[in-house]
């Protein structure tokens, strides 16, 4: 149990971001989870080499990702934007929290293809070398993904800053003047 | 995207100079918190960024944004409960023994309650009749279910009861399928415009593996003609009215696809299929659609049919 412990508790965050990055939703990013170390506790034995633990575990969540989206091909995915209320909630001085929700928003609005290695790509726990393993692309694929998936995701950052509400102030330097004089 | 393309391109040449885009290109892969360093592709960038000022300042742009954007990632709130949760599956899980395990998950995996089962039941329990012998077919299935001890593994059990007991009496609601009824189904679903693959992988373990996590049959034994070729991918099969889980496993092998479709043997409505040394003999064109040839044979879990576009003859130096 200790080596399940030491696993879970080095992976079990990371892995959540991931799936709810892919999944987009918090609770199946949960059961991503959750599948995901099930699968270890019955095939982790067959891993002769331990330390691609790391990497089996991204890639087993990203595969279970990927068959739950096949089964769920008839059924139209909710959107973020129609799942919001499932988010964590927001507080009154959640600056960051909301950063984190944006984050994840502009994640889940780029090109499934540009979002899983992205995503690992911001983590920060796996080279460009593991994300091509994690998700069986070349190399040259994962660099040039990343690399689009960054325009992209620039963009929408972008154009979020330019679309976001801001307070209208009527200036006038005469106005000014005349108040200040 | 062709920038790209060129760039993917330039990289691969071989004594390639280090120039500002490529520079810029390789920049974007490496991670923000500068774990890539030691890197040689990253460390020539970076050797280019000290002397030209313009990419040094552009790769403090990017390493900044970079972090900010993987700052806010690292905030997303995990469930408070998420940590507990895993260990309560994972306890689940340990109660019992690896093997048990094993087999449960499995069964669980492939149970699908058929339409109209609950109308079975009932009607079942109308009968006042016990059930005398069961076909054996299904008696490794019972006893099987007899040691579970759960109340799911109890339900069942009382699925496959039920299916003895319709099959002992003549009834067909819980009826198998024929090996034509695969071989047909396997054929129109490859021929079929809309067809995919659950998995594409040319590594035959990865294959095996994908199945094996859904509680769906792998072969223990393989043709040897099929042994050290490349995969090409993988399904989830449904067949007939009853959609009998199977598998598909498709191999390349000398420019051509070969297809081996898997089913519990128990779900085969024929007893006479032979052993793999068998099915070399058993190759011929598919009396429905002549352009496939298949064959078969069984061992004790599972029956498997190969199928291919190609000629008896040919298809029987797979073996």
């Amino acid at each position: 149990m200790d080596e399940f412990e030491d696993l879970v508790d080095h992976y079990y965050q990371a892995l959540y971001r991931f799936g709810f990055s892919l999944a987009k939703n918090p609770d199946r990013a949960a059961d991503l989870v959750q599948q995901t170390f099930v699968i270890w506790a019955q095939k982790g034995h067959q891993l002769k080499d331990r330390s691609k633990a790391k990497t089996w575990l991204f890639t087993t969540l990203y595969r279970e990702h990927l068959g739950n989206a096949r089964r769920s091909h008839r059924h139209p995915e909710t959107e973020i934007t129609e799942a919001e209320h499932e988010l964590p909630h927001e507080e009154e001085d959640s600056g960051r929290k909301l950063d984190a929700q944006q984050a994840v928003k502009l994640l889940s609005e780029l090109d499934e293809t540009f979002r899983a290695p992205l995503t690992l790509f911001y983590l920060q726990r796996h080279s460009y070398k593991e994300i091509a393993e994690v998700l069986d692309v070349p190399i040259g694929t994962v660099m040039s993904r990343i690399s689009r998936g960054k325009d992209q995701l620039r963009k929408k950052m972008t154009s979020e800053t330019v679309s976001a509400p801001t307070r209208i102030v009527d200036f006038k330097p005469e106005t000014i003047q005349r108040n200040n004089g | 995207m062709l920038r790209h393309a060129l760039l993917i391109l330039n990289l691969k040449r071989f004594n390639e100079t280090m120039d500002k885009e490529r520079a810029k290109f390789v920049f974007q892969s490496y991670r923000p918190d500068g774990e890539d360093v030691n890197e040689p592709a990253f460390a020539e960038a970076l050797e280019l960024a000290a002397r030209d000022r313009e990419l040094g300042e552009w790769l403090a742009v990017e390493r900044a944004q970079d972090a900010a954007f993987a700052a806010m990632l690292a905030d997303v709130e995990i469930p408070e409960d998420l940590r507990d949760a895993i260990f309560g599956v994972l306890e689940g899980a340990q109660d019992q023994p690896a093997e048990f395990d094993a087999d449960f998950v499995g069964a669980l995996a492939s149970v699908r309650a058929p339409e109209g089962l609950r109308d079975q039941i009932l009607g079942a329990m109308e009968v006042e009749q016990s059930l005398v012998e069961m076909p054996p077919r299904y008696k490794r299935g019972f006893f099987k279910a007899a040691v579970w001890t759960t109340s799911a593994a109890a339900v069942i059990a009382i699925m496959v009861a039920v299916g003895a007991f319709f099959a002992g009496a003549g009834g067909n609601a819980l009826e198998g399928t024929t090996p034509k009824e695969v071989a047909y189904s396997a054929i129109a679903m490859l021929e079929s415009p809309f067809f995919s693959l659950d998995l594409q992988n040319d590594r035959q373990a990865a294959l095996y593996e994908w199945l094996d996590g859904k509680g769906l049959p792998t072969p223990a034994q393989l043709p040897e003609g099929l042994l050290d070729v490349k995969g090409v991918g993988c399904k989830l099969l449904e067949i007939g009215e009853r959609k009998h889980r199977g598998s598909l496993v498709c191999y390349k092998r000398n420019d051509k696809v070969v297809h081996l479709v898997m089913m519990d043997r128990a779900v085969i409505n024929v007893d006479d299929i032979n052993g793999l040394d068998t099915a070399c003999q058993k190759c011929r064109y598919c009396d429905k659609n002549d352009k496939w040839s298949v064959t078969r044979w069984a061992d004790a879990e599972h029956t498997f049919f190969l199928l291919s576009k190609m000629d008896p003859s040919e298809l029987a130096k797979v073996f």
